[in-house]
């Protein structure tokens, strides 16, 4: 079966959405933490340690272009570590993904469908990524291909729509650095942990293009997500106040909201719930094919798709279940509770495959010496 | 291949659910009764809310029947709105009592105007606030005013030209703001964010009802209007502390910089007792705060254009001449006089609504920690402002001399 590849575009595509649509959600730079005005600047520190984070995960999978984490694991670790190995990474993005489509059924449920049950609105979104995830990465990738523009076009224009008010907003914004580094340390915390999505990378080296390059091309997303959250994180502010800003569940989604220029243009905020949905849609399709592709080859099964139902219905479940109130929900993102889970699912997995690696780098080289 | 057919057949299931997405909760526009306005009072010996809501009469509405939406009014029901009222002991209480008199679920979202009574606003908005931050179908861009009179009877009045009372209130924010700054225009958001600002209180508009003569009794063209929108409430904290008036106002719009366009009247240098009417149009105002912890002090500088609107001679318009630099001089005092107006008031009322401890709180942090204890009761109350002001007078109309032969 000759192997399904996606342009590298497309990978910057599907992790741009992937990490943006955070943002979009509950824009952890103001809402985690207290960062409060200084949230724009939580938003530019988060990108080094995330980007750090993303050199240490994605650097295997360039020494390995042509294998998936599954493969290098076992290959590095011997077969059953790296099995055992696998399944924390394939966890993280069931989690993940259950987590994020919670977010948003839970946003429809707050704002829009109060009667609709969670069940239908994660079952819904979840099915649609099933379908795609069946057909392959291709299609994911081409999914992408289109659906990135109007997402781009509908955040970029949510931030542009305020624009005539954000003058007279703008000293929402200050005293900047009041409090010195320490609240937008804080703040960076959650975005910066949030870098786990990016875990996808390690499953879809193989499908690139050009795989050598997967790193530079995620990279160049997490930057390209980065900018949009900082003028996601200023105008958001400076439009609602630090402090209602902090106390809104969704903030993005409340600063389109109270956009009002005139008497016609106002009431937009379709255009963030639609953005958010086209993103979550990909992110949920990537992680899904992610797992299911890292499932089968755990377990030496020739073709992943038929992991995709039963792998769907777990994440509907998983979704319904991962939180039973919005409260857990707030608590899970807290910077205490979600960096240390975060940073474990990271750093311990990606330190034993790193010291596997160096260390047969290392002996074989002696071996060569010899 | 089974499993294809499968997920085609589940995709076709999840699908054919769509078709019938109109039977489950639905909520026909003609089972709503949707809210325009809502006011707020509060009953101080029973310590609850009572709240008035003014829903569009589709009934009444659309059709051109000649009587029935132009003021006369006589029978409620022929009007194009319909105010009921209910109490609670919180507005959300008070919201909620409003179904059962209500033959139609109440639909909320195209709720543009949100009246406070005085005695609501005195008490403290925060809970109302509250109820439109949090609740699904509120929303911030509610255009939020303070009524000097009764509620009730505004919250029930109709406006002449327009078809339901709560449009002609909208109306009525929107174009006092495009002719004259005697009404701050905020919305919602604009107004949580300042009030969660440290160092800022909040204006809200006043909305003043007039005395009229029982509604129904001026027929057709002579109905007088129900109210006027002038001046303001000033808030300390989320309760108001007093009123401000038109140009009162006028100074705060030309000291925050919020000037849309505003019309001073100046008197003429040669015969104080002629008047040249000067319309300003386009203006910046900016506030700095100067020194160091020790001894520091506020600016503001305020530099506005104006045309001339009105003039009646006598005098020679056609080039720069002292006369010219006399009018702007004389607008530029007039509109120092309309800033510290409002600038005392603010500082007999104890409420910052300049922004000037929000202004030291944002350039200088560690000055704010040192005062802000004693902002409110001490500094705020002495505080010296250096105002300067500039008037360029950049036009002079569509003529240059007045009629009237010198």
């Amino acid at each position: 079966m000759p192997q399904e590849k996606i342009a590298n575009r497309q990978l910057f595509f599907i992790l741009f959405m992937i990490r943006c649509n955070i943002a979009v959600a509950f824009l952890p730079v103001l809402t985690t933490a207290d960062a409060y005005q200084d949230a724009w600047l939580s938003s530019i520190v988060q990108f080094f340690p995330a980007a750090l984070l993303l050199l240490f995960f994605g650097g295997l999978g360039s020494r390995f272009p042509d294998l998936t984490l599954a493969q290098y694991s076992e290959r590095l670790l011997g077969r059953w570590p790296g099995k055992v190995l696998t399944l924390a990474i394939l966890w993280a993005f069931l989690h993940m993904a259950a987590v994020e489509v919670r977010i948003y059924a839970d946003m429809l449920v707050t704002v829009f469908l109060p009667d609709t049950p969670l069940l239908f609105l994660i079952t819904a979104m979840v099915i649609v990524a099933a379908a795609a995830a069946h057909s392959g990465i291709e299609v994911i990738g081409r999914a992408a291909d289109l659906l990135f523009p109007i997402y781009l076009l509908m955040i970029v224009g949510s931030l542009l729509l305020p624009l005539p008010l954000l003058k007279v907003m703008f000293y929402n914004l200050e005293p900047v650095l009041a409090r010195g580094f320490g609240p937008v340390f804080r703040g960076a915390v959650t975005p910066m942990a949030v870098i786990v999505q990016f875990l996808t990378l390690t499953m879809l080296i193989p499908s690139l293009n050009q795989p050598k390059r997967g790193l530079r091309t995620s990279l160049a997303a997490l930057a390209g997500a980065s900018t949009i959250l900082i003028f996601i994180a200023v105008v958001t502010t400076a439009i609602l106040g630090p402090s209602p800003g902090a106390r809104a569940l969704f903030p993005f989604f409340k600063m389109v909201r109270v956009v009002a220029l005139s008497e016609f243009v106002e009431r937009l905020e379709a255009l963030s719930v639609f953005a958010w949905g086209l993103g979550l849609f990909i992110e949920v399709a990537a992680y899904l094919f992610c797992g299911a592709r890292g499932l089968s080859q755990v377990f030496g099964l020739e073709d992943y798709r038929s992991l995709i139902l039963p792998m769907a219905a777990i994440w509907i479940t998983m979704g319904v279940h991962v939180s039973q109130n919005a409260f857990q929900l707030l608590t899970f993102f807290k910077p205490a509770f979600f960096a240390p889970y975060a940073l474990a699912l990271i750093v311990i997995p990606f330190t034993a495959l790193w010291a596997a690696y160096l260390l047969r780098k290392f002996f074989r080289r002696r071996s060569g010496e010899l | 291949m089974n499993c294809k057919r499968l997920l085609a057949l589940l995709i076709i299931a999840a699908l054919a659910g769509t078709l019938s997405t109109g039977c489950w909760n639905r909520r026909e526009p003609e089972l709503l009764g949707v809210v325009l306005a809502v006011g707020f009072d509060y009953d101080e010996e029973s310590g609850s809310y009572q709240i008035f809501a003014q829903l569009a009469n589709p009934v009444a509405m659309g059709g051109s029947g000649g009587e029935s939406s132009s003021g006369s009014g006589g029978g409620g029901g022929e009007k194009a709105f319909w105010t009921i009222e209910a109490k609670g002991p919180t507005p959300f209480a008070a919201v909620r009592n409003l179904i059962g008199t209500s033959s139609r679920a109440l639909f909320w979202p195209h709720c543009r105007v949100l009246l406070l009574s005085e005695k609501v606003a005195r008490q403290g908005v925060a809970e109302i606030f509250d109820l439109f931050e949090r609740g699904r179908q509120f929303r911030l861009i509610v255009k939020p005013a303070v009524v000097q009179g009764d509620l009730q009877k505004i919250m029930k009045a109709s406006f002449p030209l327009e078809e339901t009372g709560a449009r002609g209130l909208d109306r009525l924010v929107l174009t006092t703001r495009f002719d004259r700054s005697i009404f701050p225009e905020k919305n919602l958001n604009e107004l949580i964010a300042t009030h969660a600002q440290t160092g800022k209180e909040m204006l809200i508009g006043r909305l003043e009802v007039l005395e009229t003569a029982d509604e129904g009794a001026g027929d057709g063209g002579s109905s007088p209007p129900p109210a006027r929108l002038c001046g303001s409430a000033l808030f300390r904290g989320d309760r108001m502390v007093g009123w401000a008036s038109a140009k009162q106002v006028q100074g705060w719009t030309y000291g925050s910089g919020r000037v849309f366009r505003s019309t001073l009247l100046v008197a003429l240098p040669a015969e104080e007792n002629r008047h040249v009417s000067i319309e300003t149009y386009s203006h910046t105002a900016r506030m700095s705060l100067h020194g160091d912890e020790e001894n520091w002090w506020i600016e503001m500088k305020v530099k506005l254009h104006g045309r001339i609107q009105e003039f009646d001679g006598p005098g020679k318009l056609d080039a720069e001449n002292k006369l010219t630099h006399s009018l702007e001089r004389r607008a530029a005092q007039a509109v120092r006089n309309d800033i510290e107006a409002m600038f005392n008031r603010s500082q007999e009322l104890r409420a910052d609504i300049f922004g000037f401890g929000n202004l030291i709180y944002r350039k200088n942090p560690q000055l704010w920690q040192q005062i802000r204890s004693r902002w409110d009761e001490e500094i705020f109350p002495q505080l010296k402002v250096e105002l300067t002001v500039e008037f360029d007078i950049l036009h002079t109309g569509m003529v240059k001399d007045s009629l009237r032969e010198d």
